[in-house]
């Protein structure tokens, strides 16, 4: 058995410690409900991966089973391809046309824009119309690539701060041969976080956010210590987690170990990976390239000091500057989802994919409408593959199985 | 693999060589990956987190004692509210972090597959 799958394994035979995690979650969650018994405690999965834990273990329905009901998982604004501006999609898409090669991540190129260009919706579209697009795996993988052929080229680099460091490394090494540019459309989480919070509070659903699980990857770049605003502010307990359903368990209990002392800590979890203050080379690599700017989400809108670009200094590794792409201005941002389409409420918290009337009819993962049903770290392409929320429970109802 | 943008995968390094570390993430082909980290803090044989191409983190399996630890409280202080022996709860769970820990260590002496 290889090693991940023994991992896995080990969880599904419910473990020693697996239990233990599942039985202290229970007893916090009974001494919180002493205080009063109707309460939830909602607990923000801010990260893509963590939802896709949640959701693949069937965490929710192991607290669930466990009796465990005043708690509740919220997944959160952590997926890149879900909040890149359907703009920039379009203008890869024209690039593409126009003979420009295109490389880009894989669930880019399936990610469906508002406006079509040409008949095209999508990267994969512009490709079916002789358009040239690579889908890579790596930044590096691109500058490889491009450096074989010669023919004017562009990278779609979208991400959130774990990607940053490997373009910022590429450029400073001297890497990216001069016919291959960067479109950085990279993406600061903690904006994005405070963002989320901030609407839960002022337009609240129902509960607030009690406590957030802190993305893991992102935190090895940024350090524990970037969430110290967050749980100050908010007054909520952050937990920096990995990606082992272990991981997810323990962070679900420090977040209510914390919660019945009244406490509200920053608490790295994955120590196995994350420092607190980071991984200064990476920071310092980033911010010598990239300078922070006031950027758009999509279906969101603008928010301060969301985004990277390019900073004046490596303008000839800038493809918004080579190829005469206008950077998107708040006067000129529109809402840029499809109508009826859900996924900014379910981006930020506010909706569950089980909510969008779209869900698993008119969109599907093999026909996505819109951008949460196309990533792996979308949260409706979760639930829709693994069933969460309650789906794989009506279809098997439907079936006459429970 | 690298199928998702906040997903890393476990590697292990193989050699470092001009600035990129050459890894293995368990089928034994060896890929180039970029240097996120200081190139002094990665050696052959480290266990790794590769983001995108990128070397982001060196995994550090000590740290996992301190998990291991807050797990076994846990189990102790269960244990002893519902009547059984703590002791024996203690050992189950270092039994078990134990295999994965044999895991970890397989996988960086390559001899068993990441994936």
């Amino acid at each position: 058995m290889s090693g991940i799958s023994a991992i896995e394994t080990a969880f599904r035979r419910r473990s020693a410690v697996t239990s233990v995690l599942v039985g202290y979650i229970k007893k916090y969650a009974e001494d919180l409900a002493r205080r009063d018994p109707h309460y939830v405690y909602k607990i923000m999965d801010f990260c893509g991966t963590h939802e896709w834990t949640i959701v693949h273990y069937g965490i929710r329905s192991v607290l669930e089973t466990s009796g465990i009901k005043s708690v509740e998982l919220v997944a959160g604004p952590g997926c890149p391809v879900c909040v890149t501006p359907s703009y920039f999609v379009e203008e890869a898409i024209k690039l593409a046309l126009e003979g420009v090669v295109v490389y880009t991540y894989g669930d880019v190129f399936r990610v469906p824009a508002l406006r079509g260009v040409n008949g095209a919706r999508s990267l994969a579209e512009a490709r079916a119309l002789g358009g040239d697009v690579r889908v890579v795996q790596s930044f590096i993988q691109a500058i490889i690539d491009a450096r074989g052929h010669g023919k004017p080229s562009v990278f779609v680099g979208i991400g959130f701060e774990t990607v940053a460091p490997g373009y910022s490394e590429a450029v400073l090494r001297g890497l990216v041969p001069p016919n291959l540019k960067l479109m950085s459309l990279v993406k600061l989480t903690p904006p994005a976080m405070f963002y989320a919070l901030d609407m839960m509070q002022e337009k609240p659903t129902d509960y607030p956010v009690s406590g957030v699980i802190a993305p893991g990857h992102v935190s090895t770049i940024v350090g524990g210590k970037a969430w110290v605003p967050v749980a100050e502010q908010y007054g909520i307990p952050v937990v920096v987690a990995g990606f082992e359903p272990h991981d997810v368990l323990t962070a679900i209990a420090e977040i209510l170990r914390q919660l019945r002392r009244g406490e509200s800590k920053v608490v790295i979890e994955y120590a196995r990976a994350v420092r607190w203050e980071g991984n200064l080379r990476a920071l310092s690599s980033m911010y010598t390239v990239f300078e922070a700017v006031d950027d758009a989400w999509r279906g969101i809108g603008f928010l301060p000091k969301s985004g990277l670009r390019l900073r004046g200094a490596f303008a000839e590794h800038d493809a918004m500057k080579y190829f005469s792409v206008p950077e998107l201005a708040p006067e000129r941002w529109q809402y840029d989802l499809p109508r009826t389409c859900r996924c900014a409420e379910v981006t930020l918290g506010k909706a569950r994919p089980t909510d969008c009337p779209l869900f698993m009819r008119a969109c599907t993962p093999d026909r996505p409408v819109g951008p949460c049903m196309v990533s792996m770290e979308g949260t409706c392409a979760i639930w829709a593959r693994f069933g969460g929320g309650g789906l794989a429970t009506d279809v098997a109802r439907d079936a006459g199985i429970v | 693999m690298f199928r998702a943008m906040c997903w890393a995968v476990p590697a292990v390094v193989r050699r470092v060589e001009g600035g990129v570390a050459y890894v293995d993430v368990g089928d034994g082909i060896e890929r180039p990956a970029l240097l996120g980290i200081d190139e002094g803090e990665v050696g052959a044989g480290d266990i790794v987190m590769v983001h995108a191409g990128v070397i982001i983190a060196r995994v550090d399996l000590s740290a996992l004692r301190e998990s291991i630890e807050a797990w076994k409280q846990m189990a102790v202080e269960l244990a002893a509210r519902a009547g059984e022996d703590p002791e024996a709860a203690a050992k189950e769970i270092e039994k078990e972090v134990g295999r994965v820990l044999k895991i970890a260590e397989e996988l960086r002496a390559g001899a068993r597959a990441a994936t």
